[in-house]
């Protein structure tokens, strides 16, 4: 198992890259604007509250929020929805990557045809996702404390240890989902599709549950729900409900993923 | 006790039926053919064989243990080879060694003297090599960790002439060495060359199973006869007989099981000429597709 899982991250590693420096350059642009903003915190302040509600409940814009912390501004321009698609595109590329690619290529028969289990391949991919996906967090999250401190911005340390608790429950449970349609599916294209539109449907469903009393309830089937990253990032809080429902996904997934991998025709 | 054998073995996909009850053992030391034309079901048997795939029914044994069951202690012992090698794109073909190498745990092996032999760089990626340098690899992966049980599906594809005679001795220093060897072709000549029994399948079923020698015997022949007079067409029909073509003065015959009913009956009329030809095995092969 350990020189699948090796070989994985090394394989990985070049996107691995890519997507931390593309963070952490996202996040040094708003640090480097952070001052300005909070000079000019006031004007903001009085112009978020003159947004339509409709518009702060639509990008989960707390009434509350002022710009005059470095996390109550990351949390709305950072967290909100650049980090989170950020992490969706390299999870969903990673699970696809870890079998529906193999099987489309055919190069699965590499190591099915070595003396490893399904389980052994399953695993293996499944676990080197999870180091890349620890490596991403603590990279996106974790990169903004020298930048802080290179620009003297002051930061509460607590506050992103939540956040980086709740962006890791938060990847695993979508790599976790895309590791089961990549062991469902057997073309990588599939599992890009049913994987990115449930999350668009996630998205929506949370949306307009924000918007219509009518689909409250809908809000309970939206990962974008349980990821309240206000919460942790200014309030240094996790909902409970949100942990069980992420690790509650992940487990779940994962079992079917890998007793479907288990059980399947693979190069058909 | 057989190294392979395969009971009643079933794949269907869907309402497809791929392979539809086939069973068949392999000795050791055998170099076995799997013949049949594209879409017979030979991939399919292999990717059971190799437990790619899963069969509906049917039970697979290789060194007489289940090959699903037991397929991680099975694969230690078997050598496969595709005809049509995937490989990582970005690997070089020495990095495909080492991760197999790894995968069966440092298990000696004699890559380096297999890529002497081939001629085979490993330091290239695999997806600046030429098809024949590909299969060169897959033959090397395949070959390196002295199976008890090679796999072969259509292992010639893509290689010229030279480097298929090369793939021939190796299976059948491997036969030398008592490895058994399980081959799918479409190609007889290849087959006639390299294997010692062969099984037939068509349209997913097992049509035969013969030795190459026994095949051969199964005496087909071609008959043209260029009599001198008009000839009664009656005299040449039924028992093994079949007119293939019928001229004014001439006749093509193909006769299956004994000449000498043929010989006696053209010896009733004058002859201008007279071919016998023996079939071919591929005249033999296609019999059992009539």
């Amino acid at each position: 198992m350990l020189p699948i899982l090796i070989r994985t991250i090394k394989d990985k590693k070049v996107s691995l890259i890519i997507y931390c420096v593309a963070a952490v350059l996202i996040i040094w642009m708003y640090i480097g604007m952070f001052p300005t903003i909070q000079e000019e915190a006031e004007s903001f302040n009085e112009l978020i509250k003159n947004y339509p509600e409709s518009f702060m409940k639509a990008f989960g814009m707390d009434e509350q929020i002022t710009f005059d912390k470095i996390e109550n501004f990351l949390s709305i321009e950072h967290f909100s929805l650049v980090w989170p698609i950020m992490m969706i595109f390299f999870m969903i590329a990673l699970a696809t990557f870890g079998l529906a690619t193999e099987i489309e290529k055919g190069t699965a028969e590499i190591m099915l045809s070595r003396p490893v289990s399904r389980v052994e391949i399953f695993l293996a991919r499944y676990l080197a996702g999870i180091i890349i996906l620890l490596i991403f967090t603590l990279v996106s999250v974790y990169s903004l404390i020298p930048l802080a401190e290179l620009h003297d911005i002051d930061y509460v340390l607590t506050n992103y240890n939540t956040m980086a608790m709740l962006g890791l429950l938060f990847g695993w449970a979508v790599f976790s989902m895309a590791m089961m349609f990549s062991a469902i599916f057997s073309e990588k294209g599939r599992v890009y599709m049913v994987g990115g539109m449930t999350i668009v449907g996630m998205y929506i469903a949370n949306l307009a549950a924000s918007l219509l009393e009518k689909v409250e309830n809908l809000k309970y089937i939206s990962f974008f729900h349980y990821y309240d990253y206000q919460a942790a990032l200014v309030e240094n809080h996790i909902n409970e409900l949100s942990i069980y429902v992420f690790v509650g996904v992940a487990v779940v997934c994962t079992s079917i993923g890998l007793i479907w991998f288990n059980k399947r025709d693979i190069a058909v | 006790m057989p190294i392979i054998e395969v009971n009643n073995l079933v794949k269907h996909f869907g309402q497809v039926k791929a392979v539809d009850d086939i069973s068949f053992s392999v000795e050791k030391g055998e170099i076995f053919g799997f013949l049949g034309p594209n879409g017979a079901g030979k991939t399919t048997t292999i990717r059971c064989l190799m437990d790619f795939i899963r069969p509906t029914t049917g039970e697979i044994k290789i060194l007489g243990k289940d090959a699903q069951k037991n397929t991680v202690k099975v694969k230690e012992d078997i050598g496969y080879l595709s005809g049509n090698v995937r490989l990582y794109d970005k690997w070089t073909g020495q990095a495909h060694l080492n991760f197999l190498r790894k995968l069966n745990g440092h298990k000696e092996d004699h890559s380096t003297e297999l890529i002497k032999r081939f001629d085979f760089d490993p330091s290239r990626k695999t997806k600046e090599l030429s098809s024949g340098n590909r299969q060169k690899l897959g033959i090397i992966m395949a070959f390196m960790f002295y199976p008890k049980v090679l796999i072969c599906d259509e292992p010639t594809n893509a290689l010229d002439p030279l480097l298929q005679n090369e793939v021939y001795e190796l299976l059948q220093e491997a036969s030398k060495r008592e490895v058994t060897v399980f081959m799918s072709s479409h190609n007889l000549a290849e087959v006639e060359k390299v294997c010692e029994r062969v099984a037939v399948i068509k349209e997913g079923k097992m049509a035969a199973t013969e030795s190459i020698i026994s095949l051969k015997q199964k005496k087909i022949y071609s008959v043209h006869a260029h009599f001198a007079d008009k000839f009664d067409p009656a005299d040449f029909q039924g028992n093994g007989l079949k007119i293939v073509r019928q001229l004014n003065n001439s006749l093509m015959l193909k006769v299956k099981g004994d000449i000498d009913q043929v010989v006696k009956k053209l010896s009733q009329y004058k002859l201008v000429d007279l071919e016998i030809d023996q079939a071919s095995l591929e005249d033999i092969f296609l019999e059992f597709y009539e």
